[in-house]
C-alpha cells in the first residue's frame, strides 16, 4: 500500500508536494521493494529529483548507482560550468531516501536522512521508529557536492544507515517520510493505526484529507 | 420522502442508508452523477428506448477513465416521486424505467437535490473531493407538484452556488413546447440547456451526448459548468 499526500503548508504556500514513492515487486518470489523520496522544502525542483529517483531505483536496488544515474543527467546538461552543476544538484538532488528490500528471512532497510521505520508485529502492533542522522537533513546528494561548497558535518560524506529485521519478529515493515510526526499524537493517531493494519488505503487518504490542516508537510507511507 | 439526517443507525449516517456507505467506496474523489427522468404517460412510447439508453450509458461510463470514481442516481418521476435509487456504485445502477402518469418536476427537483445537497455534503465532512452533475429530462411542463416553481428555482441555484453542474434536456414533441421548456429550464436557472426531438433516434443521440459529456466531466481536473453539452459523443 503506498500513499503520497501533499502536506497542507505546501498547499496554502502553493507549491509542489516533493515527496514521490513507489511499492514493487521481484524475483519469483515477488518479495516486496519500496522506496521513498522525501524532497527538500529549499530545493527549487527537488521533487522532480525524488521523483526520477523513485522511478529508477527499482531497476537497480541499489541507491548510489540510481543517484549517480540521475546525477549523470544533470552533469551532461551543465558539464562546461561547474557552478551550474553545483546549482542543479542543489535545486535537484536534495532528497532523503528510504528503502525497504524483503528476503526470504527479513526485511532490511536503508535510509539516508530522516523519516520513520514502521513495524507490524505478528500480534499486529504498529511500532513508529524515529530515524534521524543529525541536526541537519543528511541528504545524499551532499556526496556529489563534496569539493564544490562546503558541507560542514558533512563535508566527509553522507553515510548510508542500514537496519534489518528479523521475520520471526516481525510481519510486517514499511517506511514513512517525516510528515508522519503530524500524524503520531495527534487526537486521530488511533483511528489511522486501526486503518493501517486493516491497509484501509482510501479510508486513509479521507483522513487526511479530513485533518488536512493539521498535516502540515508532505506525506508518504508505504507497507 | 423526507430523509431525516439527524441520527445515526448502526453507525452509519441516515444518508448513507439511501446512497453508498462511505466505506464501500474505494476512492478518495467521486462524481456524483443525478439523472431525474420524467416517466410520465408521454414518455410510454420511448420506455424501452430509455431503457436501452441507460444500459448504453452505463456501459459508456463502466469503460470510461473515471469508473470507479462515478456514482450514478436515477430518479423517476411522474406525479409521486417515489424512485430515488440514490448514488450508486456503475456496476449496480438499474436502467430500469417504467412509466406512470402525470408530471411533478418541481417536487422531483427539490426532492433529488436534497439527497444530493445532504450525501455531498456528508461526503465532503469524511474527507472526500467531491464533483456533480444534476441532470433533469422531461417532455413537458409541470402541472402536478406541491412544490412551487419558485421554490425549483431556489433549489436549483443551491445546486449552482454548491459548484454542481446543472443540465436540463428538453424532449418536446412541438416547436411550442420546446419554447417553452426552454424558457422554464432558463428560469429555474439551469446552466446547460440541450434540446431534442421527442423521437427515438433523438433521445439517443442526446443520452449519447449525456454520456459523453459525463465522461468527460468526471476525467477532467477544471469543470466548466457552463458547457456540459459541448463535448462530442463517439456515436
Amino acid at each position: 500500500m503506498l500513499i503520497t499526500k501533499i502536506g497542507y503548508a505546501h498547499v496554502q504556500n502553493m507549491s509542489n508536494c516533493q515527496d514521490a514513492g513507489v511499492e514493487t515487486e521481484y524475483g519469483d518470489d515477488k518479495f516486496k521493494l519500496f522506496c521513498l523520496a522525501d524532497g527538500c522544502s529549499e530545493g527549487k525542483h527537488s521533487e522532480v529529483g525524488a521523483k526520477l529517483f523513485c522511478k529508477l531505483f527499482p531497476k537497480y536496488k541499489d541507491i548510489d548507482t540510481a543517484f549517480r544515474c540521475i546525477r549523470q543527467l544533470f552533469y551532461e546538461m551543465s558539464y562546461t560550468d561547474p557552478q551550474e552543476y553545483v546549482q542543479t544538484i542543489i535545486d535537484y538532488m536534495m532528497f532523503t531516501i528510504m528503502t525497504v528490500c524483503e528476503s526470504a528471512e527479513s526485511y532490511q532497510v536503508v535510509v539516508a536522512g530522516d523519516g520513520y521505520i514502521i513495524t507490524q508485529t505478528h500480534e499486529d502492533k504498529l511500532n513508529f521508529i524515529p530515524v534521524d542522522q543529525g541536526m541537519y537533513a543528511a541528504y545524499y546528494g551532499y556526496n556529489y557536492l563534496r569539493g564544490f561548497v562546503d558541507l560542514k558535518q558533512y563535508n566527509t560524506g553522507v553515510e548510508l544507515y542500514s537496519t534489518t529485521f528479523n521475520k520471526q519478529d516481525v510481519k510486517a515493515v514499511g517506511i514513512a517520510s517525516d510528515g508522519l510526526r503530524y500524524i503520531l499524537g495527534s487526537d486521530f493517531q488511533e483511528e489511522f493505526e486501526r486503518l493501517l493494519i486493516a491497509r484501509k488505503e482510501f479510508a486513509i487518504r479521507r483522513l487526511i484529507n479530513k485533518h488536512h490542516s493539521v498535516v502540515k508537510d508532505d506525506i508518504t507511507i508505504i507497507i | 420522502m423526507d430523509l431525516d439526517t439527524s441520527n445515526d443507525v448502526l453507525g452509519m449516517d441516515v444518508v448513507e442508508m439511501v446512497n453508498t456507505p462511505i466505506d464501500d467506496l474505494e476512492t478518495e474523489s467521486v462524481d456524483l452523477i443525478c439523472l431525474v427522468l420524467d416517466k410520465s404517460g408521454s414518455m410510454s412510447r420511448f420506455q424501452h428506448v430509455m431503457k436501452d439508453c441507460l444500459d448504453r450509458l452505463r456501459i459508456a461510463l463502466v469503460g470510461s477513465k473515471a469508473a470507479d470514481e462515478i456514482l450514478l442516481s436515477k430518479t423517476l418521476f411522474d406525479s409521486d416521486v417515489i424512485a430515488l435509487s440514490g448514488y450508486k456504485p456503475l456496476k449496480e445502477f438499474s436502467a430500469d424505467y417504467s412509466v406512470g402518469s402525470v408530471t411533478a418536476l418541481y417536487d422531483a427537483i427539490i426532492l433529488t437535490a436534497d439527497n444530493h445537497l445532504r450525501y455531498s455534503e456528508f461526503l465532503r465532512s469524511e474527507g472526500m473531493n467531491v464533483k456533480a452533475v444534476f441532470l433533469v429530462l422531461t417532455d413537458g411542463m409541470d402541472n402536478a407538484s406541491r412544490a412551487s416553481f419558485q421554490e425549483a428555482r431556489a433549489k436549483v441555484e443551491e445546486l449552482n452556488a454548491a459548484e454542481v453542474t446543472t443540465a436540463f434536456i428538453c424532449f418536446a414533441a412541438t416547436a411550442d413546447l420546446r419554447q417553452q421548456l426552454n424558457t422554464t429550464a432558463a428560469n429555474l436557472q439551469f446552466r446547460n440547456i440541450a434540446d431534442a426531438s421527442a423521437d427515438e433516434s433523438s433521445l439517443r443521440l442526446i443520452m449519447d451526448q449525456v454520456s459523453a459529456s459525463v465522461i468527460s466531466h468526471s476525467t477532467s481536473v477544471v469543470n466548466d459548468p457552463n458547457n456540459f453539452f459541448s463535448f462530442s459523443s463517439k456515436v
